[in-house]
């Protein structure tokens, strides 16, 4: 699965840069763009891409200090146009049973990825496999 | 009627071939491909409406997703339901519905009579 962007938000700035390696590793075609701050995300999604009629793949984090990656998808939910065109991978170090089953919530939530996030996992989720 | 991992019954009035699996279970593709087959068989190979009811953990494999995205499965479905009770497979249909998209209409609930009301109107 191509995706034209693949977007990831992380609180943790160690964490994105070793992401944006392994993801330039796996979807080299890809643009890989980043934000450690939820709310710059929220707000570029509803300005830019929500709109950009490009495939895209957001690797959201589920524990962060200002806003849970939850929050961040209730709130999309709630003022987005086009928030079930975006693919999205919840990516986090919670092993927590409810973080798994509050992804259910969402229909556009197509995997759940434990860190750290590998080539392995990430193409694991991608081909279909859980 | 039933089968390893739960039963397969077709209901003439409706029109309906409903599947039930209630045991733990890998999907796997001869699995799959049993499964499809019986319900073709029971609906004469005359177009059916089909709904999939999970009622325990199943783990799709990798070529169970090639299974669901390949035409032949669907070749005889009119339309298709799943009820999903897991978080897992919920994921996974998630990921079918989204990115393999089905040949034909289909949908995830999570109560049985929803769905088929859903598939029947």
């Amino acid at each position: 699965m191509d995706y034209a962007i693949i977007v990831l938000v992380d609180d943790n700035p160690t964490t994105i840069f070793y992401n944006k390696d392994v993801l330039g590793d796996i979807s080299p075609e890809s643009e890989i763009v980043s934000y450690e701050d939820a709310d710059t995300f929220i707000n570029d999604y509803l300005t830019k891409y929500q709109n950009a009629g490009k495939r895209i793949l957001l690797l959201l984090d589920i524990n962060m200090p200002h806003k849970t990656g939850y929050e961040v998808l209730e709130e999309l939910e709630e003022e987005a146009e086009k928030f079930d065109s975006i693919d999205i991978i919840m990516l986090t170090s919670s092993n927590l049973k409810s973080d798994y089953e509050k992804a259910t919530r969402f229909s556009n939530i197509i995997g759940y990825i434990e860190k750290p996030l590998t080539i392995e996992k990430y193409n694991q989720t991608i081909n279909g496999i859980f | 009627m039933d089968f390893e991992f739960g039963t397969i019954d077709y209901i003439k009035d409706n029109n309906l071939c409903r599947v039930e699996i209630n045991i733990p279970t890998p999907l796997f593709e001869q699995l799959l491909t049993y499964i499809y087959q019986t319900c073709n068989t029971l609906a004469n190979n005359k177009p059916y409406y089909l709904v999939t009811v999970f009622k325990a953990e199943v783990q799709p494999t990798k070529e169970a997703y090639a299974f669901f995205a390949s035409k032949n499965r669907t070749v005889n479905v009119i339309k298709e339901a799943f009820v999903l009770n897991s978080s897992s497979i919920k994921l996974a249909a998630n990921f079918y519905f989204r990115v393999i998209k089905p040949h034909v209409p289909g949908k995830a609930f999570d109560d049985e009579n929803e769905a088929k009301n859903w598939l029947l109107k």
